[in-house]
């Protein structure tokens, strides 16, 4: 749920590959930024893994750590800092400015709904 | 070899949720199946391993008469792949791990019934899963299981500084699979990357396939199969090698079913093999016509008295058939159990069962622990 702070900003959603980010509008947790990774909403900011990303052996990553348990933080969307704005962005640009004519999505094509 | 009925832990939801096993449950029924357990004597376990060994020596020396006889057309392998195949197998390229799936009762030799070779799964389930069932449950039995400890060993083997890992994007069990494998090959002291299969670039100017920061891929596990592979729009780049595959392009001959019939002319009469053909004539009225290429069970019928008594849909078949006598699964009780031997670094590391009330072994068929 959206706190009032946040009541008429505009609200990015996660699934998204947005490089225009600003500390203007706020984003929900695992909004992606390609070159900058997921939005964590409690931390501002975005990260190379998903909000509460498990790995076996590893646990839960929420704002740059691995803790045994899941972040059960109830911010599920805000505004990044304007630093964490201005570093998304510029991550993104670095990422995305085909710097060796590269395409993509020319492998996954022929998925099923199983492997084996 | 008995099937044991018990009670599920109270928590099992969250115990396997909790070590990465989402999936537990689908649309009809539990796939992840606590209420019963198989049971072996350890003379039963070291038949299923020695039969897997010996299985998987079998199945190299079939992929070795496919190379050195060109029996490419008999596994419908398409033309671009062979000099690939062939430079993979020369070079010995680096094999992480398979199933077999096997029938077995108990009483006969475990028999073949294909080699997931390529991408198989239900791999955390007997890895971890199923092994911390154990400890919960009878902690001071014992388990066929030693794949964790020989997937972080065996990747060790690895020549490479980086490992990117690839599954198809939003499906749980591939996802999970993979992740699990980053994180054993991750304790082996790589630095691993993960990207979606549908993500991985082809850099023009580099002649390299590329991650999301458009870095050079050198090794990349991918949990997708190299049929599919080759047949899309990168396909075309895989004869250049530009990058080193988990699994290796050498195991589309051993995950091929193709190389059943080949192994039962090479090895007629073999007691781990079941007599298997590229037409139907030879075994009569009673066979399984098995498409060469395909997964999760589909395309499968079963033929009896000349009429098909159970079958399977699916989207493969069009690369041939083979047609294998059919397997005397066990029935305990209305289940078909189908024992995995897990093969980790060229040997048997585990077993995981998945059992059906039908004998054809799918994508909704139970995963069953066991104990000895």
């Amino acid at each position: 749920m959206l706190s009032g702070s946040l009541a008429g900003a505009g609200l990015v959603g996660c699934g998204q590959d947005d490089p225009g980010v600003t500390a203007d509008n706020a984003y929900t947790n695992n909004h992606y930024v390609r070159g900058a990774g997921y939005y964590h909403a409690p931390y501002h900011a975005w990260y190379p893994h998903p909000y509460n990303h498990y790995i076996p052996g590893q646990g839960y990553y929420h704002g740059g750590s691995w803790t045994p348990q899941p972040s059960t933080h109830t911010t599920t969307a805000s505004k990044p800092t304007a630093q964490a704005a201005q570093l998304a962005t510029a991550q993104h640009h670095n990422a995305t400015r085909s710097r060796f004519g590269t395409s993509r999505g020319g492998f996954g094509g022929s998925s099923r709904s199983g492997i084996s | 070899m008995e099937r044991q009925a018990i009670s599920p832990r109270l928590d099992w939801h969250a115990k396997v949720e909790e070590i990465g096993l989402t999936y537990h449950t689908h649309d009809d029924g539990p796939y992840w199946d606590e209420s019963a357990y198989y049971q072996f004597s350890a003379r039963e376990v070291d038949e299923l391993e020695a039969a897997g060994n010996t299985l998987h020596e079998l199945c190299l020396e079939a992929a070795g008469a496919v190379v050195e006889n060109g029996l490419w057309d008999r596994l419908a392998i398409p033309k671009a792949a062979v000099p690939v195949i062939q430079a993979s197998w020369e070079r010995d390229d680096f094999s992480l791990y398979g199933r077999f799936d096997l029938a077995y009762d108990g009483a006969g030799p475990p028999r073949l019934l294909e080699y997931n070779a390529d991408t198989p799964t239900a791999l955390l389930e007997a890895s971890v899963a199923q092994w911390f069932w154990l400890k919960d449950s009878f902690a001071a039995a014992d388990q066929f299981n030693s794949i964790h400890e020989r997937l972080i060993e065996a990747w060790k083997a690895l020549a490479s500084g980086r490992v990117h890992f690839a599954s198809v994007k939003d499906h749980p069990e591939d996802e999970q699979t993979v992740l699990y494998l980053q994180d054993t090959c991750h304790q082996a002291g790589f630095d691993t990357r993960r990207l979606a299969i549908e993500d991985i670039g082809w850099s023009k100017q580099l002649g390299r396939f590329t991650d999301l920061e458009d870095e050079k891929i050198e090794t990349a596990f991918k949990l997708y199969p190299w049929e599919w592979m080759w047949h899309e729009e990168f396909g075309e780049h895989l004869a250049e090698e530009p990058a080193r595959f988990i699994e290796p392009a050498w195991k589309m001959l051993l995950s091929n079913k193709g190389l059943l019939p080949i192994l039962w002319e090479l090895f007629p009469n073999h007691p781990n093999l079941l007599p298997c053909f590229e037409s139907p004539e030879p075994l009569g009225d009673n066979y399984a016509q098995k498409p060469k290429l395909s997964r999760e069970g589909a395309n499968i019928t079963l033929v009896e008295n000349g009429a098909p008594v159970e079958n399977t849909d699916g989207e493969y078949g069009e690369e041939g058939f083979v047609y294998q006598a059919l397997a005397n699964l066990p029935d305990f009780g209305g289940n078909h159990p189908v024992m995995g031997v897990w093969i980790v670094n060229h040997e048997a590391a585990g077993l995981g069962i998945r059992e059906d009330s039908r004998r054809i072994t799918g994508n909704l068929s139970r995963f069953v622990p066991h104990l000895f």
